[in-house]
C-alpha cells in the first residue's frame, strides 16, 4: 500500500468572493436621491408657475379693487350730488312746493317734576315741539 | 558645464507664460477695480435699471358742512394721454377725440404732432367720459388714473371752499388756507421690474402707504348757505347791484353759518374771472356808514356820557370846522332822544353825541370792536380794514368817523360788531372751520379769542334801540313776523380813487355809487343770529338805501335761519 501523503495546505487566498452586484438594480438611497431631485425640479417649476399665477391673481384682484374703489367714489359723489340743496330745492319747486310766508310753532304741555323723583304733573308751561317753517 | 542655451521652444513658452501672466494681472486689476473701487457705483446703476419708484398720491381730505354734507371730496378720475410716436394719422385721431373731449381738432392735432412720447389729451375725466374714448380704440391713446377734486354741490359756498389746481394744490379759500391739513403725505411703491417693465414676483417690493389728508368740518350750514346765496343773487338782480354779500353769524359762538357773495362761480369749472373767486365778505373793505353809529352810540352809553332817553336838539345840518354834515332827509330842528337818533339814523344827532364822546374814546371802541385789525378768521387774504391812529385825526375826522366814514371795514368785521352786541358785549374771533378730523378719527377743535367790549347792560340797551330802528325807523322792511328783530341800516357813498372832485387837482372823490347795507340781530330778546346784507353799487331807482335794498333780503334770510335753527317766536 502506498502511503499517501497529506496534500500540502495551499496558502489561503486573500481574495474572497464578494457577491456580485446586480447592475440593473438601483439602491434605495440612490432612488431616494433621484426622486428628491426630480421632485425638487418639478417643485421649482411648479413654484414658478404658482408664483406667476399668484402674481396674475394679485394683479387681477388689484384691478377689481381699483374698479370697486372707483365705483365707490362714483356712488359717493352721486349721493353728495343728490343731497345737494340746489337739487332738493329744484325738485321741491318742480313739485310745486313753496316756502311758507309765516312759520307756525307747535307747543305742547311740559311735564314738570315736583318733589318725588318720578312724579309728573301737567303745568301751564309749554314745551316747544317744533317750529314748522321754511325748512 | 556650459551655459544653458535658450531653445526656440523655451522662448515660445516664455512668451506664452508672460502673456498669461500679464493677462491674469490685468484681469486681477480689473476685478479689484470692479469689485472694490467701482462696486457701489455699479451696484447702484444695476439697481436703478431694475428698480422703480412710484409716488402714491395721498387722498385729499374731505370738507364737510356742519351737518356732515360733503362739500368737497376727492374721487379717482381718468386722464387720457397720447404717445404721438404710435400714431400714424394725427389728423384722424384728433378728429375722433375732438367731439369726445370738447377741444378743437387743430389744438389736439398740434399736440399729437409733437416730437415726444407723452402728451396729455384730457385730464381727470369721469368714467363715462373716459369709457367713450376707450370705446374708440384709438391707437396711441392711453389712460391713467388720477385723483380729482370735485364739489358735488356746484357753486354752494364756492368762495368759502375755494378750489384746487391741476395738481390738487389748494389755490383759493379753505382749500388754500388748510392746504397742509388737507393734503396728507404721499406714499411710495418701490419694486423690481423685468426688462419688459413688469413687476418681478420674487423681487424687491416695498410699499409705504400714503397717509390720507385730514378732513375739515366747516361751521357753514349748507341749507342756510344755499338760501343766502339765492337771496344774494335775487337782490343782485332786483337792485341792479355790482355785488351782494350776506353773512350769517351765530352770536353765541361767532361761527359763520353762511357767507355768500353774488355773483359767484362753480369750482368744478372755475373759468377765468378771478374777481369771482374772492370771498369778498372777508377780503374786501368799504366805509360802513350809518351801521357804525352803533359803535359811537354804544361807546357813549358805556362811558356814561349819554343815556337812551337823553334829548338832543338836532338840526338837519351841522358844521364841524371846515366840513358840513347833513341828515339824509331835510327837517326842522327838533328834539330827539338818543334812541330816536339811532332809529332815524341821524348823522347830525350822532355827531352831537360824538362831540361829547371825543376822538380818543371813539378810537378805543373802534379798536375794541375789532375794526382796523384782523378778526383772525381762518381764511386766506383777510383784510384788516383801516382805522387811523387818533393822533393823526384831523379836526373834523372824528365827526366823519362817528357816522362811518374815514374807516374801512369788511362785511365780516361789521357783522361781528352787531354779533358782539347780541352776545351781551363779548367779542369773539369768528371761525369758519369747526373742527379737523384727524386720520385716527379724533376731532380737534380750535381755541377762540374773546374780549369784553361792552357791559351786559349796555349791550341790552343797544339791542332795544336797534329794535326801534326796525319797528319804527329806517329798517322797517327788515321785520320778521313773530320775532323781535333789531338792526341798523347803512348807506355809504363809495370813494372812487380815480374820480376827480370839482375843483380838485388830484384824483379821489366820492361818486354816485353807494354801498347799501343792513345788519341786524334776532331774536332781540335772546339773540341767536347776527346777519349782515351788503349791496354794492345798486343802480335800480329807489333801491339805493340800506333800508330798501338790503333790509328785505335780511328779513327773508333771518326768517329762514330762525326756522332752520328751530328758534321759537318771541313776539306777536
Amino acid at each position: 500500500m502506498a502511503a499517501r501523503t497529506a496534500p500540502a495546505r495551499l496558502p489561503r487566498s486573500r481574495l474572497r468572493v464578494i457577491p456580485g452586484r446586480n447592475p440593473a438594480r438601483i439602491g434605495l438611497r440612490q432612488l431616494a436621491w433621484l426622486l428628491l431631485a426630480v421632485a425638487m425640479f418639478f417643485s421649482l417649476i411648479y413654484s414658478r408657475i404658482f408664483l406667476d399665477r399668484a402674481a396674475f391673481q394679485i394683479t387681477t384682484l388689484e384691478g377689481q379693487i381699483s374698479e370697486q374703489e372707483t365705483r365707490f367714489d362714483e356712488l359717493r359723489l352721486e349721493v353728495a350730488q343728490l343731497e345737494s340743496p340746489q337739487r332738493i330745492y329744484a325738485e321741491a319747486v318742480r313739485m310745486g312746493m313753496v316756502l311758507p310766508e309765516e312759520g307756525r310753532t307747535v307747543y305742547a304741555p311740559m311735564p314738570v317734576t315736583t318733589g318725588g323723583a318720578s312724579e309728573l304733573e301737567s303745568s301751564d308751561s309749554t314745551l316747544l315741539l317744533a317750529t314748522v317753517g321754511a325748512r | 558645464m556650459g551655459r544653458k542655451r535658450w531653445r526656440p521652444q523655451h522662448l515660445r513658452l516664455f512668451f506664452v507664460g508672460a502673456f498669461f501672466l500679464i493677462a491674469w494681472i490685468v484681469i486681477g486689476v480689473k476685478l479689484v477695480f470692479v469689485q472694490g473701487v467701482q462696486a457701489q457705483t455699479l451696484e447702484d446703476q444695476a439697481l436703478d435699471q431694475r428698480m422703480r419708484t412710484v409716488t402714491l398720491e395721498a387722498e385729499r381730505g374731505t370738507i364737510y358742512d356742519r351737518d356732515g354734507r360733503e362739500l368737497a371730496l376727492t374721487i379717482e378720475a381718468t386722464s387720457v394721454y397720447a404717445n404721438p410716436k404710435e400714431i400714424d394719422d394725427p389728423a384722424l385721431t384728433a378728429a375722433a377725440l375732438s367731439g369726445l373731449i370738447g377741444r378743437p381738432v387743430g389744438e389736439i392735432q398740434a399736440e399729437l404732432e409733437r416730437d415726444t412720447s407723452f402728451v396729455y389729451i384730457a385730464r381727470k375725466l369721469l368714467r363715462e367720459e373716459a369709457d367713450a374714448i376707450r370705446a374708440e380704440e384709438l391707437p396711441g391713446i392711453h389712460f391713467i388714473t388720477e385723483p380729482k377734486r370735485v364739489y358735488p354741490s356746484g357753486d354752494l359756498a364756492a368762495q368759502v371752499l375755494g378750489f384746487v389746481g391741476t395738481d390738487n394744490d389748494g389755490l383759493e379759500g379753505i382749500e388754500q388756507f388748510y392746504e397742509d391739513i388737507l393734503t396728507g403725505e404721499p406714499g411710495q411703491l418701490i419694486f423690481e421690474r423685468s426688462g419688459r417693465g413688469r413687476i418681478i414676483p420674487q423681487g424687491e417690493y416695498e410699499v409705504r402707504e400714503a397717509v390720507r389728508g385730514q378732513d375739515l368740518v366747516l361751521t357753514i350750514d349748507g341749507e342756510l348757505q344755499f338760501f343766502a346765496q339765492q337771496e344774494a343773487m335775487g337782490t343782485l338782480q332786483e337792485t341792479g347791484a355790482e355785488a351782494v354779500h350776506i353773512v350769517v353769524l351765530d352770536v353765541t359762538t361767532f361761527e359763520v353759518l353762511a357767507m355768500a357773495s353774488a355773483p359767484t362761480f362753480d369750482p368744478n369749472h372755475i373759468g377765468t374771472d378771478a374777481d369771482l373767486f374772492r370771498n369778498r365778505v372777508v377780503t374786501d373793505t368799504f366805509e360802513p356808514g350809518s351801521t357804525q353809529k352803533l359803535i359811537t352810540i354804544s361807546a357813549a352809553i358805556e362811558e356814561g356820557i349819554v343815556t337812551p332817553n337823553r334829548v338832543f336838539e338836532v338840526p338837519d345840518r351841522i358844521k364841524v370846522f371846515d366840513r358840513e354834515y347833513f341828515d339824509f332827509t331835510r327837517h326842522e330842528t327838533r328834539d330827539m332822544t338818543v334812541a330816536d337818533i339811532v332809529a332815524r339814523s341821524s348823522n347830525v344827532g350822532t355827531i352831537l353825541v360824538w362831540q361829547e364822546l371825543g376822538d380818543a374814546l371813539l378810537h378805543d371802541y373802534l379798536q375794541g370792536f375789532g375794526l382796523g385789525t384782523y378778526t383772525g378768521i381762518d381764511f386766506p387774504g383777510e383784510a384788516p380794514g383801516l382805522v387811523r391812529p387818533d393822533e393823526e385825526w384831523c379836526d373834523s375826522c372824528g365827526a366823519s368817523t362817528s357816522i362811518g366814514y374815514r374807516v374801512a371795514v369788511s362785511p365780516l368785521q361789521m357783522t361781528s360788531v352787531f354779533a358782539t352786541v347780541g352776545n351781551d358785549g363779548m367779542w369773539m374771533q369768528p371761525q369758519v372751520v369747526d373742527s379737523i378730523i384727524q386720520t385716527d378719527g379724533e376731532s380737534v377743535t380750535f381755541d377762540q379769542q374773546s374780549r369784553r367790549v361792552l357791559s351786559v347792560e349796555t349791550a341790552e340797551v343797544m339791542r332795544n334801540m336797534l329794535i326801534g330802528v326796525v319797528e319804527g325807523g329806517t329798517g322797517q322792511l327788515a321785520q320778521v313776523p313773530g320775532y323781535s328783530i333789531g338792526g341798523k341800516t347803512g348807506t355809504t357813498e363809495k370813494f372812487d380813487p380815480d374820480l376827480l372832485c370839482p375843483g380838485a387837482t388830484t384824483p379821489g372823490c366820492y361818486g354816485d355809487d353807494v354801498v347799501a347795507s343792513f345788519i341786524g340781530i334776532g331774536p332781540s330778546a335772546d339773540p341767536r343770529l347776527a346777519i349782515g346784507v351788503f349791496v354794492d353799487s345798486p343802480s335800480a331807482e329807489k333801491k339805493r338805501t340800506g333800508g330798501v335794498a338790503a333790509a328785505p333780503a335780511f328779513s327773508r334770510v333771518m326768517r329762514f335761519a330762525l326756522h332752520q335753527l328751530g328758534v321759537p317766536p318771541d313776539a306777536s
